[in-house]
């Protein structure tokens, strides 16, 4: 991997020389391919989707129902199964306002991890609340990873829903989730995944894992901010009622009801975020050029490195499982010294991270902790980066740690 | 913004500590970053005669809240009420990232709670 001729298709570290961002986890950066696909867009094509009776609008109905296509062979599944959202917050929102209803009879139970993104506790929160079911969260062991016997404990034949993450954006860890899927399969559990931090850094193959739904954003993965995905098995997107009521999810209208389409347009209701799913497939496409395993790999490389520089400074204290089960992110403090001035001094070197609770408040109280200084690695990050961290890093413990 | 006073405030804070004697009290907290600060302070009614805090925060949280309590020492009731972040800054001697700025007035906006109570 030619990481100097890579980081050449990125306008952003052109236009940012020698800044080292190390802030991945949050939003990556976007190859050309997918800048100058929005420019084109709405210098050339743009128009709304269905039922425009020109060219321009059927091209772009079509384009856009090949960003679905697309987004489907990126993780084996078919078009149909997969719902263009606003991002990984906005699919799991949706799936748990109207997965009520396709819950089997005598299942009370929605089953979570303490190691969730906000984004999937408190719509369950929500729907426990609205449908009388009850929140429960399995727990994550001493050295950062789900505690799966704690899982097994807390899974039984009340379990409706199973939902936890591939990727801790916290610890970085990388959870068992085909294992987890058929535990909770076994239960006869809904199982869903976030996969917010692993799309676009690990292959996901949905057939190899067995979840009924999965969700994710484009910007984590090179595309644009604003669009994700929620994919979801047909049999359940069958049973499920539409997402948004009003344009473009609907069959017929009569004065007091109405037949919505089939899957997965009954769930798009309103003018979708087009450009969003567009830009979306651009960034597959390049995410497959250079190639998943040999994206795994850079990261791997990168993480190796930094989990060893870090391990060198006095009295650092790292929360991540280790570069066996760790995916590019790596959440540590140093004594003494907040996170926040962790990164406000990072930020003095030019050094991009992240310092805060990064949305999993249950997380960092069970660990007792109030905030992590972040740092998050994507394929195009080198090791002089990573050098520059961990030397920034010694120079500031040294100067500031009490 | 971290300057060598700063840090030094940050390891050795002025006003640390709790009073004998207090005419009010107040707890500050920034739940996002976990700074909390406890301010004690004693008045005559009119003018702050003494002010002390004890707490856990950032370098900003701890250095700025030395100094704010430094300087309202002596200062009318009032008048302290009526201080903004704009005081803060100037005190500082630099304005924050919009990120960091509710660590460097949580101090000061502590005592004008402390205050406002009485």
């Amino acid at each position: 991997m030619n990481i100097k001729k890579i980081r050449k298709d990125f306008p952003f570290f052109k236009n940012n020389p020698g800044l080292v961002y190390l802030d991945n986890a949050a939003t990556t950066q976007k190859p050309k391919e997918v800048i100058n696909n929005l420019k084109d867009f709405y210098e050339r094509k743009n128009s709304n989707i269905h039922r425009g009776l020109y060219k321009l609008s059927e091209e772009t109905t079509e384009n856009y129902e090949n960003s679905r296509g697309g987004v489907a062979n990126f993780i084996n599944v078919k078009a149909e199964e997969i719902i263009f959202t606003s991002g990984t917050t906005n699919s799991l929102n949706s799936l748990s306002r109207n997965i009520g209803n396709i819950i089997p009879p005598g299942k009370t139970e929605i089953l979570i991890s303490e190691m969730e993104h906000h984004s999937n506790i408190l719509p369950w929160q929500r729907l426990a609340e609205n449908k009388s079911l009850k929140l429960k969260f399995f727990k994550t062991t001493k050295d950062f990873k789900l505690d799966l016997e704690d899982l097994k404990k807390k899974l039984s034949k009340k379990t409706a829903i199973l939902s936890f993450n591939h990727i801790s954006n916290t610890l970085g860890t990388i959870n068992p989730i085909k294992e987890i899927t058929s535990m909770g399969k076994e239960r006869g559990a809904i199982c869903i995944v976030d996969a917010a931090q692993s799309i676009g850094h690990k292959k996901i193959d949905i057939k190899k894992i067995g979840c009924d739904f999965l969700a994710f954003s484009s910007h984590k993965m090179l595309g644009p901010l604003g669009s994700g995905v929620l994919y979801g098995k047909k049999e359940l997107l069958g049973k499920m009622n539409p997402f948004d009521l009003g344009g473009g999810m609907v069959k017929d209208v009569f004065e007091l009801n109405y037949i919505p389409k089939k899957i997965p347009s009954k769930f798009e209701g309103g003018t979708p975020n087009i450009v969003g799913a567009l830009g979306t497939k651009v960034a597959i496409e390049y995410i497959k050029k250079i190639g998943l395993e040999e994206i795994e790999r850079q990261e791997k490389k990168l993480m190796k490195h930094t989990l060893e520089g870090l391990k060198e400074i006095e009295n650092i204290k790292i929360y991540n499982p280790g570069i066996k089960d760790s995916g590019g992110i790596v959440s540590f403090n140093l004594k003494n010294l907040h996170a926040h001035d962790v990164a406000s001094l990072l930020d003095d070197y030019k050094i991009a991270i992240r310092a805060g609770h990064h949305c999993t408040i249950p997380l960092l109280r069970s660990l007792k902790i109030n905030s992590t200084a972040r740092g998050s690695f994507y394929f195009y990050n080198t090791l002089e980066e990573v050098n520059k961290f961990v030397q920034a890093l010694k120079e500031i413990n040294q100067k500031y740690g009490k | 913004m971290y300057r060598e006073e700063l840090l030094e405030l940050y390891k050795n804070p002025l006003n640390f500590g709790k009073l004998k004697k207090f005419s009010s009290e107040a707890k500050g907290e920034n739940e996002s970053c976990g700074d909390s600060i406890h301010i004690q302070i004693l008045t005559n009614g009119k003018i702050i005669k003494d002010i002390k805090f004890e707490g856990i925060g950032c370098v900003l949280c701890l250095a700025s809240t030395s100094l704010v309590t430094e300087k309202l020492k002596g200062r009318n009731i009032e008048e302290v009420k009526k201080l903004g972040e704009n005081f803060v800054f100037k005190t500082l001697g630099f304005e924050p990232l919009p990120a960091r700025v509710k660590c460097t007035t949580l101090g000061l906006e502590t005592i004008r709670e402390a205050l406002w109570k009485n």
